[in-house]
């Protein structure tokens, strides 16, 4: 594996036996949580509750058993009794040079992450890790497709990994149209590495192939793409890594991991063994488990469970078993392939466990729509889909319909404008509203499943647009 | 800890840091460098005051016949 051979650091990882990273593992937890026990009220008060100690842990299976998980609204009520960053944060609030928010489109709230000087560098670090593993190397000329800066993990960590890598990155998300990024590129003459989301790509793709330019022809020198944030058909992967000529890799990753959590090695999520890739777990760095959400046990080999984050090397804000809602299907290092130690999540599949959505990486959750939607008392009710369009991008749709006789025909219109622009405003997509006669939507009697998500085989791997 | 003693520190990290710019381990080779960067950085700003200036030339001819900050004479640098 040509990252084993450019990277002592990483051979030395990958040479270390399950014992030995269990032990690695184990070491930093105790350290986090001796840590924590002195600097934050919040786990402090958790885990006095449940019991256990710092010094009580002397195994990752004690961890397992006895540290017990938090989520979203623990991290909210938290916030809520001691703001701004709650008593979870863990360091001085002088020594936060970073914040980070959640997306804040659940409808429920934003988590607040106040991170260090040493977490920036780590956040940097943990965006670089897996684009070296994918090809990118100092010196490289990088695009940038996810928009930097802003309130999100997402916008400073990526501007920080290319920067930590020695790369010549090209940060023109959100800041250049797709068709000004491909004049940049065609100007450049040169581009070794790409990272976008998956939906991205696909634009990217279609929009080069429109131009007659086939991406693999005009960039052979390209070293790897990775991508991140939606799930795609694996006959996309194939078609789509056929078309830039070099291996698409993906990565894991969110805010509470401070970066990417998992990625595929150099095999990436085009495998000839498998359907889908695996990305492994960058295991030195963060304690992922995957566990069964009703029974807390860990699931056996290729079965599904929930993703539970540990962070090992994070001070400000750190997560301690913190169960995600992330649904993903685990294989231990074994049946990963490559001799690595590391265990794998499979690519191209993570789910969730409520029905959030990733819509061009934001966060759609079906109640924040229902909340804005039915705010209005002119609505009766509506049905939504995420779906690609001829050009590749995705749309979501809300099909609504008005009750007859709550908004005159000219009125609606200025209606549906206004819920637009409240929607755009929760959940950071613009949607598309078509009205409908009531009696086109189905009648929902019990729990309403308003949402369809087109998505997997709305990819058409070499469409035509 | 005096505005000589930080910089001579600083000094002192640059020369160090400059040793980890041949590092074989091409994932960290990045951050060497930017590491390194972020020493002369420190030690450019640092010795941008006309005081300092006036101490480098007292003390340094050795190695700058003006200022170590940025060249502001290529016409690069704030507006």
């Amino acid at each position: 594996m040509d990252f084993l051979r450019s990277s002592p650091l990483l051979a030395g990882l990958a040479a270390m036996s399950q014992p030995e990273l269990q032990a690695l593992q184990l070491a930093k937890i105790r350290a986090q949580m001796e840590r924590l026990w002195q600097t934050s009220p919040f786990y402090r008060a958790k885990w006095q509750q449940a019991g256990v100690t710092p010094d009580q842990i002397r195994s990752l299976d004690d961890f397992r058993k006895r540290v017990p998980t938090v989520n979203k609204q623990d991290f909210l009520q938290d916030q809520t009794d001691h703001p701004p960053f709650g008593g979870r944060l863990g360091i001085r609030r002088e020594d936060v040079a970073l914040v980070t928010l959640t997306g804040g489109t659940s409808g429920q709230g934003q988590e607040v992450y106040g991170r260090s000087q040493h977490d920036i560098a780590i956040q940097g670090h943990m965006h670089y890790l897996p684009w070296f593993m994918a090809g990118l190397r100092p010196g490289h000329m990088a695009l940038n497709c996810v928009p930097a800066g802003g309130m999100t993990t997402g916008g400073w960590g990526p501007a920080e990994g290319f920067r930590l890598a020695g790369a010549t990155a090209f940060h023109a998300g959100g800041t250049l149209g797709t068709e000004a990024k491909i004049d940049l590129l065609l100007r450049f003459n040169e581009l070794h590495f790409i990272y976008a989301s998956t939906n991205y790509l696909h634009t990217l793709t279609q929009a080069f192939l429109r131009r007659g330019i086939v991406p693999a022809e005009r960039f052979p020198m390209l070293a790897g793409i990775q991508i991140a944030a939606e799930g795609y058909p694996s006959e996309w992967a194939r078609d789509t890594q056929k078309l830039w000529g070099c291996a698409l890799h993906e990565g894991y990753g969110s805010t509470q991991g401070a970066g990417f959590i998992a990625t595929t090695c150099d095999q990436g999520i085009v495998r000839e063994d498998r359907d889908r890739g695996i990305m492994r777990i960058l295991e030195w760095m963060n304690y992922a488990e995957v566990i069964d959400p009703d029974t807390g046990n860990p699931v056996g080999p290729g079965e599904e469970g929930e993703i539970v984050l540990t962070n090992l090397d994070i001070e400000g804000s750190p997560v301690i078993r913190f169960a995600t809602r992330d649904k993903a299907r685990w294989f231990p290092a074994e049946v990963c392939g490559g001799g690595l130690p590391w265990a794998g999540i499979e690519a191209g599949s993570i789910g969730r466990y409520d029905d959030m959505m990733k819509v061009r990486g934001n966060n759609i959750w079906p109640l924040a729509v229902d909340t804005v939607v039915f705010a209005r008392p002119e609505v009766a009710e509506y049905v939504g889909r995420v779906y690609v369009d001829a050009e590749g991008k995705t749309e979501v749709e809300l099909r609504l319909a008005v009750k007859p006789d709550a908004c005159t025909a000219e009125a609606r219109p200025a209606l549906f404008e206004a819920l637009r622009e409240t929607l755009k405003a929760r959940t950071n997509v613009w949607m598309k509203i078509t009205e409908v006669p009531l009696t086109e939507l189905p009648q929902f009697t019990y729990k309403a499943r308003r949402w369809t998500d087109e998505r997997k085989s709305g990819y058409r791997p070499g469409a035509a647009p | 800890m005096n505005r000589e003693d930080e910089l001579a520190l600083l000094r002192d990290l640059q020369d160090r840091a400059a040793r980890l710019l041949d590092s074989r381990d091409a994932l960290m080779s990045g951050q060497y460098h930017h590491l390194h960067g972020r020493i002369t950085s420190l030690i450019a700003i640092l010795t941008s005051t006309p005081q300092e200036r006036t101490f480098l030339r007292e003390n340094d001819h050795a190695e700058t016949d003006g200022p170590r900050g940025p060249d502001h004479g290529s016409g690069v640098g704030p507006g």
